[in-house]
């Protein structure tokens, strides 16, 4: 790729007891030289992901790229997407129309008939903090795309340097107009802005349908004071009625937050995050009906028979069972961190052989036997 | 392969580096997105490029060449190994009665690792579960509702 890389640090000025006139034949220099793009890459990491953050509110349409990879199946295609900063719409290729807002949102499918209602949007839960535990982040430099003056980001774990995510941010408006994540050298989804165009009106249409989703309490885990204390003594008792409701998960994933009804009502949502992916963790009491799973799901080695799977979907999806609780895990986390996660929860006790076979002897008998 | 195609592959290799820019990056994706030929070719491209940088060549262990070249001695063992007692009659019964008893076994193992049969089966509503995630996630300066379109 044929990108300079400079840390996008503040440039540091060594004028010390120099003459007066070189310095300001330099500032003359560079208010003639210094372009748009180049004063981004002046730009600290931090100050680009806030603007981004207040970037995603900025109204836009345009036409958004997606190229997905998993193994050696490929998904692509482009949707049309229009926001007005808070109300934000998408319609894809097959006709799926996608309305997220602060009010809920909706999720139509004309091919399946179905009308989803979603929950509103929450608040961002993007961290400079958490990020620079786990992330070295480098502003690589001014990369334009679509003609615009653009930034590119990436970010590498710290243990190991393995790199996990390019970014590339609008410089105007912050917007992110480039997204590729990465496992190391490998290429695991790209997406993109094909067209771009500010400042867009939405119309009023049949999009529009407030309500209708669970109300489902939450408890943000990382917000301090009042709040943050009934989450914990949340979890606490989540973890005493037998769910599994860790703080923290291998790969530096700590708890955002926990969704639920009434008490003991089903499902049970925790969400965990990074500071850049995020997993769900869904909870239900019983054993996995195994024939109403979508098809295409796969065991896992270490899960033993009773899990699946679904290792070209995106984002990544899991459903296995243990102690007699249903466990879905569904997140955006790369494949090792997301397996690393599934191992670190309830997985059911391998049998002792002889008790298996015990088992299963009795089972049979129980089956072929008059008399039972 | 069309004109368009012809024009767009030898792009593809600048495309996936990110060194396209403008109309013609936007040209190259719209045209990715409508021809799986090209796809195909940029997922062999990608491939290409990935097992490039990620393994370098090794040779194999001399004992190792020199096991595979010495066909003979991976004969003889073999044949030397099976030839003596598979005659004897009552080593064949001997061998199907534990095959019978290896079936039931294996039978008896697998069932006896399913699910316990007391438990309440549940369904899993994975697709809703998928739509919670995503729109509870997604308000992030680097979410991607494009995402809810992969989503089968």
């Amino acid at each position: 790729m044929r990108v300079h890389r400079a840390r996008g640090v503040q440039p540091e000025t060594q004028a010390g007891g120099a003459g007066i006139l070189p310095l300001l034949a330099l500032l003359g220099l560079l208010i003639v030289d210094l372009t748009p793009a180049e004063a981004s890459v002046q730009r600290s990491w931090q100050d680009l992901l806030v603007h981004a953050s207040e970037g995603s509110r900025t109204p836009h349409s345009g036409e958004i790229l997606w190229i997905t990879w998993s193994g050696e199946a490929s998904k692509v295609g482009v949707a049309d997407v229009i926001s007005t900063g808070e109300d934000f719409r998408l319609h894809g290729p097959s006709g799926r129309r996608l309305h997220l807002s602060p009010d809920g949102g909706q999720l139509v499918d004309p091919n399946r008939g179905t009308a989803a209602a979603l929950p509103p949007l929450r608040p961002a839960l993007l961290s400079p903090e958490a990020l620079a535990d786990k992330y070295e982040i480098e502003v690589v430099g001014a990369e334009p795309l679509l003609e615009r003056p653009a930034t590119m980001l990436e970010m590498r774990r710290r243990d190991g340097g393995v790199l996990r995510e390019r970014l590339w941010l609008d410089d105007e408006s912050g917007l992110l107009l480039r997204r590729e994540s990465y496992d190391g050298e490998t290429l695991l989804r790209l997406s993109a802005y094909l067209s771009l165009t500010l400042d867009t009106t939405v119309p009023e249409g049949p999009m529009t349908n407030r309500g209708g989703a669970p109300n489902l309490q939450r408890l943000a885990l990382r917000s301090g004071g009042a709040e943050e204390e009934a989450a914990l003594i949340r979890l606490a008792t989540l973890r005493a009625d037998g769910f599994a409701a860790p703080k923290r998960l291998p790969g530096g994933y700590q708890a955002d937050s926990i969704l639920h009804g009434a008490r003991d009502r089903q499902p049970l949502h925790l969400v965990y995050g990074d500071g850049l992916y995020t997993v769900s963790l869904f909870q239900q009491r019983g054993r996995i009906d195994w024939n109403r799973l979508p098809a295409g799901g796969q065991p896992v080695k270490a899960f033993g028979g009773r899990s699946r799977l679904w290792p070209d979907a995106v984002p990544t999806r899991m459903v296995w069972e243990a102690e007699g609780i249903t466990y879905t895990l569904v997140g955006d986390a790369p494949p090792d961190e997301f397996l690393a996660i599934a191992r670190a929860l309830p997985q059911a006790e391998p049998d002792h052989p002889l008790q298996r076979l015990r088992k299963g002897l009795s089972r049979l008998w129980s089956w072929v036997s008059p008399w039972t | 392969m069309s004109e368009r195609c012809a024009q767009v592959e030898p792009l593809l290799s600048a495309w996936i580096d990110g060194a396209l820019h403008g109309q013609e990056w936007a040209q190259v994706g719209r045209h990715l997105a409508a021809c799986p030929r090209c796809r195909a070719e940029l997922e062999s491209l990608r491939v290409t490029t990935v097992l490039l940088r990620g393994a370098p060549l090794r040779t194999p262990p001399q004992q190792v060449c020199a096991a595979l070249l010495d066909s003979r001695s991976i004969r003889g063992r073999s044949v030397g190994a099976f030839a003596p007692g598979s005659r004897h009659l009552i080593g064949r019964a001997a061998l199907a009665v534990l095959s019978a008893l290896g079936v039931i076994a294996g039978a008896a193992f697998a069932v006896g690792g399913q699910s316990d049969p007391a438990a309440p089966p549940v369904q899993v509503p994975l697709e809703s579960f998928v739509a919670d995630h995503l729109v509870r996630t997604t308000n992030l300066p680097v979410s991607n509702p494009g995402l809810f379109e992969v989503n089968p």
